[in-house]
């Protein structure tokens, strides 16, 4: 055997092994569709058959009784920012989650006057183990009603500048913002309750905040009330697959960008000319291949 | 100067590495926000400060007697992030809290009532209040000992004791000091009724008041509300009759209506029956000295005449559809189900939508009424209340339904050719709409492939269109017909649908045939090509090829050169036809390609080439029979047999070539 096909078959085997695990080995990064440990939302995409967006172009025409769930951890340019526009004020949902992201840039285009503080929300009393992790008892009536008693949020932010009516969540009465980053109160720290989550009409559509994007990962979600509250704010009459998630605004490791970049492979080449093509490609090299074999047997 | 260039150096890659580390440890060093924590590796941290500054605030609701704060308050006390062995604490001061709360509240109420009752010279009825104050009082004082008990637990559990400042020890004694002015504020209401109680004893030992006996009469017994009714009695002290006093007329112990006695203490009066829909009312009659009777004599309460009360009651069922849509009327049923027949000409009802009023109007006792759902109308289950307010002897009802609010998705009804040519167009036309009428002047995209057009429905949902057909690589196939609806009515839905057809590509389908036909006619003279370079290799002479050895079990066949002629007509007609079969068997190899290999039998030989020669296998099968025969059998041939051998090997021959 010659060098170049013992080198072309090990490049090959790496392709191969290198492709096998990308696509299998499951992602670690937070907030990923593909992670199924304690920082993805594997589970909320499965639960609510929710579609992955890579892009904001992907967005439906018609967004009517569809919700879009962005987290907001990478910049927005304009483009991005009128397609959600779009989006909202032609009947869609947006839920918009960010504690310390740029969601407050999404507020501003959208001409809202609700924003994230951006500091850390902190109860030491109402809480899961410590005070970052905040629990939630205030709820709007309607909320009540549907059967949402506690939530857990963490490390998450507080909402400002929300009219009461818009208000559906509040921290409690122990909670405060910890502006100097010492982890305790001291007197020049405003106290809760602070509003957590708010929901508002635009157009034909709503744009629900939550200062806690952490309530969708896998090891949140059915943390006490969590998946009622998430079912509310998504829409507890949406049928599967109207979930939409936005990606393109995580931040992703290679292994979720190349595992990215695969999928839209895959998807490039299940069309019917690419797949036509890559026969044919198929097709020669085994015939080239087996041809050249038979004849030097000759 | 190298020297100091070489410090300075050193000291910058310090400077450098250390700064490198910083910008990588960042977010361990918590110089970046933290996004999320994994809640099951998460540290358990419990606050007493939080939790002793919880209880200060509760007290202070306590202090401002502010019940419903207060209960607000301790109610979350379960979802408090607390040590083990300080729930049952806890528990006990939320528990106890809210109690104190309530009692506070009871207690100072009381104590006003009180005042006022002993204003009133009600020695029996201040009596009776006094004591339940003070029940309360200790029951109080009780509760206040329990949240001093749990408050010193904590205290201990967080070693807040320990210390003798900080703000853990701060926030302790700040509970203790909330403790002790609910304290203080008890032992004033203590000593507001250890005052009271002395003012009571006062009337008890002062034995020149006289006291007074109050009679009551009233009728009738029985009354639908609204009714008037008689009452009358007299009012007498110590057997002499007291004349001008003022009698006061109590339902459900407040006063109601009032009357003033005549000369012989002899009072009456008519009251009409409050609009209060309960079954029974008790009626007293109530004397309390005034003006120059303060002093002289006691209040008297009349014996409780218990008076039963009538109304019409009746139960209301609705019917709402199951589905409305914003925008859209929705017809509300119902049937008031008064139990008897006396029934009211017409009755207002209000209908509500949640907590938004929609509409009042005069219905019967059973109705049918039509409301608007506003067009922004949230999609869901909501619920539809009616309500009829009480009408005279007609008590008040009110009933709810869950109505579902949706958007009808439009259907669309299109005629559509099953195939399309390319180059053409073809023409759309039908109709949307839904169970709740046409869809009307929406606009509607329909594209296929890149051919894209917009239009608008007509007024009864009906559009017509023509769709030029766009070029496209696809020389046959199906493909898909997007339409878009964006509706104007609030009360439909968007729609996004699509329909397949059959599309024939004149072009594509007439390049393709064009390029078979090229490689058709290229493959055939390629085909003669090789014929004719396979048909020049055969050997000029009359040599037959000699038969080689081949190797047992190989793979490769070396393919024997042909021999220069057929067949020779001076030899035997045996000779002659292997002669004949061997030339064609190699013809064929050479052609086909097809191997004979060792162990291959002629008749195995014969189906392995079968397929590649075509028209022509039919002859090689006649002849390989005849070789068979031949080689396997005693059958002699004859001269005929030689020359039909000769005739299917030209066929075989012909149809190679052809």
């Amino acid at each position: 055997m010659k060098t170049s096909d013992v080198l072309l078959a090990v490049a090959a085997l790496i392709i191969v092994i290198s492709l096998v695990c990308i696509w299998l080995y499951p992602s670690v990064q937070d907030f990923m569709a593909a992670n199924r440990l304690w920082n993805g939302i594997r589970n909320l995409s499965s639960e609510f058959d929710a579609a992955n967006l890579d892009s904001l172009d992907e967005l439906p025409e018609l967004p009517q009784e569809k919700t879009l769930v962005a987290i907001s951890y990478l910049p927005y340019e304009d483009e991005d920012l009128s397609k959600m526009r779009n989006f909202v004020t032609q009947g869609g949902t947006l839920l918009l989650m960010d504690d310390y992201g740029y969601g407050n840039s999404v507020l501003e285009y959208l001409g809202l006057n609700a924003r994230f503080t951006g500091e850390s929300l902190l109860d030491p009393l109402f809480c899961y183990k410590n005070q970052w992790m905040p629990k939630i008892t205030d709820f709007s009536p309607e909320l009540e009603e549907s059967g949402i008693k506690v939530m857990v949020l963490n490390h998450a932010t507080s909402l400002t500048d929300v009219g009461e009516s818009n208000v559906i969540a509040w921290s409690s009465g122990s909670s405060f913002l910890d502006l100097d980053e010492d982890e305790s109160w001291g007197e020049e720290e405003p106290k809760g309750p602070f509003p957590v989550a708010a929901k508002f009409k635009l157009g034909k559509g709503t744009v629900t905040l939550v200062s806690d994007p952490s309530i969708m990962i896998n090891s949140m979600m059915r943390k006490d009330d969590n998946y009622s509250f998430i079912k509310y704010l998504i829409g507890p009459e949406l049928e599967p697959g109207q979930t939409l998630t936005d990606r393109s605004h995580l931040p992703k490791d290679p292994r979720d960008e190349s595992r990215i970049a695969l999928t839209s492979l895959r998807k490039f080449f299940s069309l019917p000319y690419p797949l036509l093509g890559l026969t044919a490609v198929v097709f020669i090299v085994v015939s080239r291949y087996t041809l050249k074999k038979r004849l030097f047997k000759m | 100067m190298r020297n100091i260039i070489n410090h300075l150096s050193k000291r910058l890659a310090l400077v450098a590495i250390v700064a490198v580390l910083v910008f990588c440890a960042s977010p361990v060093l918590g110089l970046e926000p933290v996004s999320q924590e994994d809640p099951e590796a998460a540290e358990l941290v419990f606050s007493g400060i939080s939790l002793l500054r919880y209880y200060s605030s509760s007290l202070d609701s306590v202090l401002k007697k502010d019940a419903e704060e207060t209960e607000a308050k301790l109610q979350k006390a379960p979802f408090a992030n607390i040590p083990e062995c300080l729930m049952e604490a806890t528990g006990n001061f939320a528990a106890k809290g809210m109690d104190i709360s309530r009692l506070v509240v009871n207690i100072d109420e009381n104590l006003g009532i009180l005042g006022e009752l002993l204003a009133q010279s009600r020695l029996e009825e201040s009596l009776e209040l006094a004591s339940e104050i003070s029940d309360k009082l200790t029951q109080a004082y009780g509760d206040l000992d329990g949240i001093e008990d749990a408050t010193e637990v904590t205290g201990e559990e967080f070693r807040a004791t320990a210390r003798s400042r900080g703000d853990l020890r701060r926030s302790y004694d700040e509970v203790l000091d909330r403790i002790e002015r609910i304290r203080e504020m008890l032992d004033l209401y203590k000593s507001l009724m250890a005052d009271t109680l002395l003012g009571i004893e006062e009337l008890q030992l002062a034995e020149d008041l006289q006291s007074t006996e109050l009679t009551l009469k009233v009728e009738p017994m029985t009354a639908f509300v609204g009714d008037y009714i008689h009452f009358e009695g007299i009012l007498a002290s110590e057997g002499e009759c007291l004349a001008g006093r003022k009698v006061d007329i109590l339902l459900d112990g407040s006063q109601y209506a009032a009357s003033v006695t005549g000369a012989d203490g002899y009072y009456q009066g008519t009251l009409q029956l409050p609009y209060w829909y309960v079954y029974q009312v008790e009626v007293q009659a109530l004397y309390y000295p005034r003006d120059e009777d303060i002093g002289v004599y006691l209040s008297s309460l009349s014996p409780e005449v218990e008076l039963e009360v009538l109304f019409y009651e009746a139960e209301l069922e609705l019917t709402v559809e199951e589905e409305a849509y914003p925008g859209q009327e929705t017809t509300i049923g119902g049937e008031f189900d008064y139990g008897q027949p006396l029934l009211p000409g017409g009755r207002k009802v209000e209908i509500y939508l949640g907590s938004d009023f929609l509409v009042e109007a005069i219905v019967q006792e059973t109705f049918e009424q039509k409301i608007l759902i506003a067009p922004e109308t949230e999609i869901g289950y909501h619920t539809i209340t009616v309500s009829a307010p009480p009408m005279g002897r007609y008590a008040p009802v009110t009933a709810s339904a869950y109505v579902k609010i949706t958007r009808a998705t439009p259907i669309v009804d299109m005629d559509l050719p099953r195939i399309a040519m390319i180059p053409g167009s073809i023409a759309l036309n039908g109709r949307i709409y839904s169970e709740v009428g046409p869809v009307s002047g929406a606009p509607i995209k329909i594209s296929m492939g890149k051919s894209q057009i917009n239009l608008v429905s007509s007024e009864e949902g009906t559009f017509d269109a023509r769709v030029k057909m766009a070029m496209e690589l696809s020389p046959i196939g199906s493909q898909d017909i997007q339409i878009q609806v964006i509706p104007r009515e609030p009360w439909h839905a968007m729609l996004s649908t699509s329909r397949s057809i059959v599309v024939v590509n004149m072009v594509s389908s007439g390049g393709i045939l064009a390029i078979l036909i090229v490689l058709g006619v290229l493959a055939r003279g390629r085909l003669g090509r090789r014929r004719k370079v396979v048909l020049s290799r055969m050997p000029a002479g009359g040599v037959i090829a000699q038969p080689q050895l081949a190797q047992a079990y190989g793979d490769s066949v070396v393919i024997p050169i042909l021999a220069a002629e057929k067949s020779e007509s001076k030899h035997e007609p045996r000779s002659r036809i292997l002669n004949l079969y061997r030339w064609t068997v190699r013809l064929i190899q050479a052609i086909t390609n097809v191997i004979v290999r060792p162990q291959q039998t002629l008749r195995e030989f014969f189906r392995e080439s079968r397929m590649s020669l075509g028209p022509s296998a039919r002859f090689f099968e006649q002849l390989t029979r005849m070789v068979e025969r031949l080689l396997y059998s005693n059958y002699q041939p004859t001269e005929e047999d030689a020359v039909k051998s000769e005739q299917l090997s030209h066929n075989i021959e012909e149809g190679i070539k052809r």
